[in-house]
């Protein structure tokens, strides 16, 4: 049964290593007289800038108007699709159209599940619409929000953005819940990562929808084209057939690894399924099949690995499992494990010339106010955080330049002098603008467990302190030299001595 | 009492008593007489300095000369001390004070805090000859500062950036101008005394056993009068002096520090049994000079002047308390140091002034001090005999006394002359390797990294000179176990889950004083993929004695 698949994908990989191999022949396997060797990437899930950033300070602020429950538009239907095929020529589009939006099933997080379909409300009466302010989440527990397209593109109301609220409502879904946001007492590595490194606050998710188109963005520039990978898997170009055509090093490092798990045994209700969203190679036959390829998908251990052991490949794709901060899970561990990506990084031989990524893949549900730029049919979708964190980025600095996934593509493209895959990454800005590659690489910081680091009280009593020992010291002083030049010191003594 | 006539005068210009006409001979004496004096003295000061300087920086802090050091760096609004080591701890700040404004001058280091250790502890041994000169005679002075400026414990520990050293030298300038009050009855020396007290206390905590030392005396010596309005007036001196340890708890509204530091010290378990000094301080002081000053004390109790007294008194309070204070340090007891070894001057000279009329005897064919007269029926040429051995009594009691010192100064030299460490006994000397370790990771580590350590001792090393954040395991989580000062990891696991720990860092001396903890901390190792980055190996000293080179400081990068 697997013969022909696996000659077919022989075959592909032959035709595309031949394909390269005049272009690897003419690019180096190092990016020669460039800084950064390596690139790593780091996809969490399911926040918007807003949602985790919008208390950091600097960055653009949200309006202060409530959101309203319910809003009069209608559901937007059809919504956008997974492209079918790659958008040669990004060109603004204000209205996203087409078919039926991603998998319900990859919309969810870890162990997935069923996504309610939309419930048809009946128009409430004006004294039952609510209006929501946003406000701090802090402890409140939370739950999967629904962040399919559908409801983006309730949320996006045509760009009113007025419709966040709503759109949950249609779900059955609290409708408060999308207006909360976090600060750094919640996520105090991720705003001292960002107080130290350059934090973009105009990096959108490439798609509207949820988690697997824009995993596939982040790896081929385009969508899947179909919500379900095909009995033969995906065949499209993604960056990894160019890396590997051009001999340039690369691994897909999957927390809690389960090689068994392919599109050929795709099952959304099974465990762990939700493997193949977050490592799309897994729905391509040839990454599954032909050695040379899937050796390069490797369990998350590994990369700590090839930190310690100063092997770690020029691009480097991390995919969580557990730890994705997908709600309602804990973002206190996902967090951790983000920054124990990046801090592992940090004290390795590999820092120096080293860039790491780190963003969201959707925006689960929650709030952003800035309208997504719409470059073709399948977005922007909604601005997701993203952390750019290298010995070369501009320390401190919040980054307006307007990015996505593709963005990534862009700058592994530019540094290995590798062709683009789609109109989305040739036109996209590189992430190249967050950093200033002709300085020396700077020490690592680790980010600190609290935020904002408060003055202790030691800092402001110092002052008083000192002049209080100062002066005690003074008089210490002042009297010795009384005792050394008074004149009773000339006294004659009085003495004994043993009898 | 006799006045020793001419002692010490003429240097000090001042006019002679009646009596004892000058001549040119006797004044050509007298200044040979002071210039001995000085000579002598000066050598004595170049041998306390040489002892105190030599290889002074070949061994990095220990856990105590970290903090203090510490804190006088955050005193200094270093920012980056000021975020590791908290200002408020258990004791007053002076000398911390001092450091900060050597780190201002000179910036954060580990050598200016023990120049200022060994600064006093120099001042020390000039108060001990100062102190000996006035209490009794020159002779008992420059022997107390010898025996002062060689003894391995006053040594050692003004060696070490410590607050003992200066707290030793503070309480016996105290006792120093106690004793002018009590020789002159100014009323201005009883409070410069009250000054110096509040100073001492200044400097720690423990020296407010300079007031039950004082009362005692007092008590002790009713001669000495005190009016009660002067006696206040010296309280209120002292109070001043003292204030700015209270005041600066109350600003910096560190009172439930404060409280949480009483509270810990009432209630903390005994860490050694009560045997403990006299197992260690013997040697520390030396067999002989202890034998001395129990016979010097022996002397002063017998004669009981006021003097006597109130060596008595300073002798054996601080004994007292510490003895029955369940809590022990190698260093708790220096400030009785100088007072050992002004005994042992007295014991000497008196052991002199016995030889020097064994010899007046011989001399002048008397009878012998001893009341034994000459026996007339000896045979012939056994008088010269007994004569001269008579003679050579002050000879005899030079090497006596030279073979006392140098009971002391060979084990200093060897003490001040080694980079070993035999245990983990807080106050003996620095950390072999930590100095080294910590450099590595100041160097090495990224900034914000935090280490999990054994104790607290690595932990301040790993923050003074590695400047990251360290906890202790072995830290406990109940405020009455622990140092208020240190930060307890309630849940180490979580904190490493979390990726809130990075590094562990592990030592061989934490692993012999808690073998539960330090195998706790390899399991720890184990389950969070530790990666050993960095050994460092220093020469140890076992039991036996035998020294060799050990790895004994280990650090494992650590990841969830």
């Amino acid at each position: 049964m697997g013969s022909p698949r696996i000659a077919r994908a022989a075959a592909m990989v032959m035709a595309v290593g031949f394909a390269a191999a005049p272009l690897a022949l003419a690019a180096p396997v190092q990016a020669a007289g460039k800084p950064i060797d390596h690139v790593v990437f780091l996809v969490q899930e399911n926040h918007t800038f807003d949602n985790y950033f919008s208390a950091f300070p600097g960055v653009e602020q949200p309006p202060s108007q409530c959101m309203a429950s319910w809003i009069p538009t209608p559901i937007p239907s059809p919504s956008p699709s997974p492209s079918a095929t790659p958008s040669p020529s990004p060109t603004a589009s204000s209205s996203p159209s087409t078919s039926k939006g991603p998998s319900p099933s990859k919309s969810l997080g870890p162990t997935p599940a069923p996504t309610p379909k939309p419930t048809p409300i009946p128009n409430p009466t004006p004294s039952s619409i609510q209006c929501v302010d946003r406000f701090h989440l802090s402890s409140h527990r939370t739950v999967d929000l629904n962040h399919g397209s559908d409801a983006a593109l309730r949320a996006y109301d045509s760009g009113k953005m007025d419709g966040f609220s709503a759109a949950q409502a249609q779900y059955n879904l609290p409708t408060n819940l999308t207006m909360g946001y976090y600060d750094g007492s919640d996520l105090p590595l991720y705003y001292n990562l960002a107080s130290n490194y350059v934090l973009a606050q105009r990096f959108f998710s490439s798609a509207w929808g949820s988690s697997e188109i824009n995993h596939m963005y982040a790896i081929a520039a385009r969508g899947p084209g179909n919500s379900v990978p095909p009995a033969t898997g995906y065949d499209f170009q993604t960056i990894f057939d160019n890396l590997q055509a051009a001999g340039v090093s690369w691994k897909f490092y999957v927390q809690n690894y389960d090689p068994t798990i392919t599109f050929r045994n795709h099952d959304p209700a099974a465990a762990k399924s939700a493997q193949l969203i977050w490592a799309p190679l897994l729905d391509f036959a040839r990454f599954v099949d032909d050695p040379t390829l899937s050796s390069h998908i490797v369990d998350m251990s590994q990369y700590y690995t090839d930190l310690q052991n100063g092997t770690l490949p020029a691009v480097a794709y991390l995919a969580p499992s557990g730890l994705s901060e997908h709600p309602p899970g804990d973002i206190t561990v996902g967090q951790a494990f983000g920054a124990t990506t990046i801090t592992s990084l940090m004290r390795s031989s590999s820092w120096d010339s080293s860039v790491f990524v780190l963003s969201w893949d959707d925006w689960g549900g929650w709030y952003d106010h800035v309208v997504p730029p719409q470059v073709d049919a399948d977005g922007y979708g909604f601005r997701v955080p993203a952390l750019i964190v290298s010995p070369y980025a501009k320390s401190g600095t919040i980054d307006n330049t307007t990015y996505d996934f593709t963005s990534v593509l862009k700058f592994i493209e530019d540094n290995w002098s590798l062709p683009p895959l789609t109109g989305r990454d040739a036109t996209a800005n590189s992430i190249s603008n967050a950093l200033d590659l002709s300085k020396a690489p700077a020490a690592p910081i680790f980010p600190g467990q609290t935020y904002p680091v408060q003055p202790t009280q030691d800092d402001h009593n110092r002052p008083l302190l000192l002049g209080i020992y100062a002066a005690v010291v003074a008089i210490a002083i002042l009297c010795g030299a009384l005792i050394l030049y008074r004149p009773w010191r000339r006294q004659a003594p009085h003495r004994v001595r043993p009898t | 009492m006799n006045p020793r006539p001419y002692d010490g005068l003429v240097a000090r210009g001042v006019p002679r008593a009646a009596g004892y006409p000058m001549t040119r001979d006797r004044a050509m004496a007298d200044l040979r007489v002071v210039a001995r004096t000085w000579l002598a003295l000066a050598v004595v000061l170049v041998a306390a300095a040489a002892v105190r300087l030599w290889a002074i920086n070949s061994v990095g802090f220990n856990n105590d000369e970290a903090v203090y050091s510490g804190q006088g760096a955050a005193l200094a609004a270093d920012p980056i001390y000021s975020g590791l080591f908290a200002i408020f701890r258990a004791h007053p700040l002076l000398v911390q004070f001092l450091d900060s404004v050597a780190f201002r001058l000179f910036g954060v280091g580990d050598v200016a805090p023990r120049l200022i250790s060994v600064a006093f502890g120099l001042g020390g041994v000039a108060l001990a000859y100062a102190t000996g000169s006035l209490l009794y005679t020159k002779r008992v002075g420059l022997i107390a500062a010898a025996v002062l400026a060689l003894m391995p414990y006053h040594v050692i520990v003004t060696r070490q950036a410590l607050l003992d050293g200066p707290e030793t030298t503070l309480f016996l300038l105290t006792i120093y101008l106690l004793a002018r009050y009590a020789r002159g009855g100014q009323a201005r020396w009883l409070y410069f005394a009250a000054f110096g007290a509040g100073l001492t206390v200044l400097a720690k905590e423990t020296a407010i056993l300079l007031v039950p030392v004082i009362v005692a005396f007092l008590l002790l010596a009713p001669e000495i009068r005190v009016p009660i309005k002067r006696l206040l007036l010296a309280l209120a001196v002292f109070v001043i002096a003292f204030g700015p340890y209270p005041a600066a708890i109350l600003i910096g509204r560190g009172t439930n520090a404060a409280q949480a530091f009483f509270i810990w010290e009432v209630l903390r378990q005994p860490n050694h049994s009560w045997t403990f000094y006299w197992d260690v301080l013997p040697t520390a002081l030396g067999p002989l000079v202890v034998v001395a000053g129990a016979a010097g004390l022996l002397l002063a109790i017998r004669r009981g002047h006021w003097q006597d007294r109130l060596l008595v008194a300073w002798i054996t309070i601080p004994i007292a308390f510490f003895e029955v204070w369940p809590v022990k340090g190698f260093q708790y007891l220096l400030p009785i140091a100088p007072a050992i070894a002004i005994l042992v001057g007295v014991a000497f000279d008196r052991l002199f002034e016995f030889g020097d009329q064994l010899a007046r005897h011989s001399r002048n064919g008397a009878t012998s001090p001893l009341g034994a007269a000459p026996d007339p029926a000896a045979p012939a040429g056994a008088r010269p005999r007994a004569a001269r051995r008579r003679s050579i009594a002050p000879f005899a009691c030079g090497v006596l006394l030279a073979s006392t010192i140098a009971t002391i100064a060979i084990p200093t030299a060897l003490a001040v002359n080694t980079t070993t460490m035999t245990g983990s006994l807080a106050g003996t000397g620095g950390l072999p390797g930590g100095r080294e370790a910590g450099l590595w990771i100041r160097e090495n580590v990224p900034q914000g990294a935090a280490f999990l350590t054994t104790g607290p001792t690595l932990g301040n090393i790993v923050e003074f000179y590695g400047q990251r954040q360290a906890y202790g395991l072995s830290v406990s989580p109940n405020p009455l176990r622990r140092n208020p000062a240190y930060d307890p990891i309630v849940n180490p696991d979580r904190a490493l889950q979390l990726s809130r720990i990075q590094y562990i860092a592990t030592d061989i001396w934490s692993a012999q004083r808690s073998p539960f903890f330090a195998g706790l901390m390899n399991r720890y190792i184990t389950r969070y993929h530790g990666f050993l980055v960095y050994q460092q190996s220093a020469q140890v000293r076992d039991d036996s004695g035998r020294i060799s080179t050990q790895v004994v400081i280990k650090i494992y990068e650590v990841r969830p």
